[in-house]
């Protein structure tokens, strides 16, 4: 009879017990689309995966579907983690206090690109000529290109903007444009025939890359958690080879300090809303 | 050249020029039209392909213009060479240099504008590889030709049948039919009687061929009825020809035969005096005796049997004769008096040693000969039997049963013949 009444209370207990246990903290967690959705989820997915095994609490992996709804999410501080460019964090941190806990240690630079049997040898001589753009606010190769071009060289230009990376290149490669503005990893990325007939002439003031960010209102515990398990698995091999997917192969904690010396480079002057 | 023949030629000919027809006048267009559509297919998916790239080109996003222009060529192996080339000729796709097709590859050139308003904001180019769909147009050509050609066979095999079974056969069968009549066979097969019009030439040949036949049969028994009377009328004349020239009772020649075989002999004496002929004239002895004894019918037997009796003395060729009543005479070719006188005593010898029996009664009988010569100087038939007469006379006068001499035989120093 004893034995009865306890495998009853084990019985009414269980489901007690398993509740408790299912009552894992979940942070949602909002990606930057530079890709399209299925390719974003298939980096970082596994990563996600990765990172709960070390933490205690859960990571749900929101989608946007275009930058802007991206932008207006965190501004409206809908993420509790957030992977963003540095103008982004600027923003973020403005409205929301987005807190940066890892970045890449590599640099990150606008590059303006011509047409290599073109004569342009330097910017000024793409004087009143129109400079092909991925889109309007794309840090690197389009906002800070700008903010340079226009503030430091003083180029009076006509932007194109013609959607993405690669466009860029080809519209500079089939003389569609004069110049246009790109970052290194994505022309690293073109085919070659089409690289060979491309040429940098100017590369933009260096930034530190975009950083994966907390918003306030996580737990400082939860944050160094996250920041500690980040790191812990970007040491090993399969976490590196994952994470240099985002592409972030070195990663190192951040600091808001980073991204400071963006507020002296006017960027609000060339942002476009959309 | 047969009726098969020639209808085989004419279904040959017709065969290959229907197949020319289908090959020059009826295959082309129906290769141009299949290559007609597959062309069609291609402007329409070219006109879809500038629909597609349209917003992505007024956005200059070149590289989504690549992206779905390289699926489109991946989709579509035919498009040997797509390219996109700026309002100002400048190209734009793809990156890689233009090849000018060197090879023997059929390619069919197509360009289409982009965009919806004038002008195009780029012109779409492509170079179609034409192979598969001339390969298919030939197949769908050589399937076509194939199955008119099973089918104008299958028509003219029919048709060559019908020919062969309705019309030739039965002609074939009629025309041998027709050379067997001819050779009076009237039974060969005919072709049955059917409702057309071989069935009717069938039915009124077999109908004329009947009354051929039926006349046929009257000819022959009237023919063969002519024969018999012709027969009956040759042995008629041999009869009559025979009773002209022979005595009715022994069957020796007669009077007149004799007399024209003594003138054929004078003829042949007159032309050839070396030739020789003797003329015995006989008259029985006692020859009445026996008539008035035991009756003509006795008379007749005597004269039948002396007959045999004379004849086996005398040769083949001699012309053995009766003149009348017991008389006869004997015509001897190349027998001379000397030896005419030794078969006229053998004739005579012969005679009288006969003896005649008849009604338990014998009588003996002799004969009395005369003989004489034809020589050139007779003069004629009925001198020269007139003195073999005489010369016979004048032995019945001697006592008879024996031989004498013509008179002018003994004035020419011919000795007489005695009684043996």
């Amino acid at each position: 009879m004893k034995y009865i009444l306890t495998l009853f209370c084990m019985l009414f207990l269980l489901p007690v017990a398993t509740a408790n246990a299912n009552e894992r903290k979940s942070y949602t967690i909002g990606v930057v689309p530079q890709y399209e959705q299925r390719k974003l989820f298939d980096i970082w997915q596994p990563i996600i995966t990765a990172l709960e095994q070390e933490l205690d609490f859960n990571l749900e992996l929101i989608g946007s579907p275009k930058i802007p709804v991206f932008e207006k999410k965190f501004l409206a501080g809908e993420y509790d983690f957030a992977y963003m460019n540095p103008y982004h964090l600027l923003k973020a941190n403005e409205s929301q206090g987005y807190i940066p806990l890892v970045r890449d240690t590599r640099q990150l630079k606008g590059i303006l690109v011509v047409k290599k049997d073109s004569p342009y040898q330097q910017v000024s001589d793409l004087d009143k000529k129109i400079i092909a753009f991925p889109s309007p606010n794309a840090l690197g190769a389009s906002l800070l290109m700008r903010a340079d071009l226009n503030t430091l060289l003083q180029l009076e230009f006509f932007p194109r903007y013609v959607q993405t990376h690669s466009s860029v290149y080809l519209n500079v490669a089939l003389g569609q444009t004069a110049a246009g503005g790109g970052v290194l990893g994505t022309l690293k990325q073109q085919p070659p025939e089409l690289r060979e007939r491309l040429r940098v002439i100017y590369e933009t003031r260096g930034m530190n890359p975009h950083p994966l960010s907390a918003h306030p209102r996580v737990p400082e515990a939860d944050r160094e958690a996250f920041q500690r398990a980040w790191l812990k698995l970007a040491a090993t091999a399969g976490g590196k080879q994952l994470m240099s997917r985002i592409p972030m192969p070195q990663p190192v904690k951040a600091e808001l300090q980073d991204y400071d010396a963006m507020h002296a480079w006017g960027l609000d002057d060339f942002y476009i809303l959309e | 050249m047969g009726l098969r023949t020639k209808f085989t030629l004419l279904l040959v000919v017709l065969a290959c020029s229907f197949m020319a027809y289908i090959h020059y006048l009826v295959i082309p267009p129906v290769g141009e039209r299949a290559l007609g559509i597959a062309e069609s297919g291609h402007r329409a998916h070219l006109q879809l392909t500038a629909e597609a790239i349209t917003p992505s080109l007024l956005e200059s996003d070149l590289a989504k213009v690549y992206e779905l222009l390289n699926a489109i060529r991946y989709d579509n192996p035919s498009w040997r060479q797509v390219e996109l080339y700026s309002p100002g000729g400048a190209r734009l796709y793809p990156l890689a240099e233009h090849v000018d097709f060197t090879d023997d590859i059929p390619i069919l050139i197509l360009e289409a504008p982009v965009g919806f308003l004038k002008p195009p904001i780029a012109n779409l180019v492509v170079s179609v590889d034409m192979s598969s769909s001339i390969g298919i147009a030939q197949e769908l050509e050589a399937s076509l030709l194939l199955a008119l050609g099973l089918l104008l066979l299958v028509l003219l095999v029919v048709v060559w049948c019908e020919v062969e079974w309705l019309i030739r056969r039965p002609l074939a069968q009629m025309v041998l039919a027709a050379r067997k009549l001819i050779k009076g066979d009237f039974h060969a097969a005919l072709p049955l009687r059917n409702s057309d019009e071989i069935g009717e030439l069938a039915g009124a040949f077999a109908d004329m061929r009947a009354v051929m036949e039926r006349h046929h049969i009257d000819v022959a028994a009237e023919l063969e009825q002519q024969r018999a009377h012709a027969r009956l009328l040759q042995l008629e004349k041999l009869r009559a020809e025979f009773d002209a020239t022979h005595d009715v009772l022994t069957g020796l020649l007669n009077r007149r035969e004799l007399e024209r075989q003594v003138s054929i002999a004078l003829d042949q004496v007159q032309a050839d005096p070396s030739k020789r002929y003797a003329l015995l004239f006989i008259d029985l002895d006692h020859f009445k005796a026996v008539n008035d004894s035991c009756g003509h019918l006795a008379g007749d037997q005597l004269l039948c049997e002396i007959t045999s009796v004379m004849r086996r003395r005398i040769r083949e060729q001699d012309v053995f004769a009766r003149m009348g009543g017991d008389e006869f005479a004997i015509l001897l070719p190349r027998c001379d008096v000397k030896a005419g006188a030794r078969i006229a005593h053998d004739v005579c010898w012969s005679v009288f040693q006969y003896c005649f029996e008849y009604d338990q009664q014998i009588f003996r009988i002799g004969s009395s000969i005369g003989l004489t010569e034809l020589t050139a100087n007779s003069m004629g038939v009925e001198q020269v039997i007139v003195e073999a007469d005489a010369a016979c006379y004048k032995a019945k006068r001697k006592g008879r049963n024996r031989v004498e001499l013509a008179d002018h035989l003994e004035c020419a120093g011919i000795a007489p013949i005695g009684k043996d």
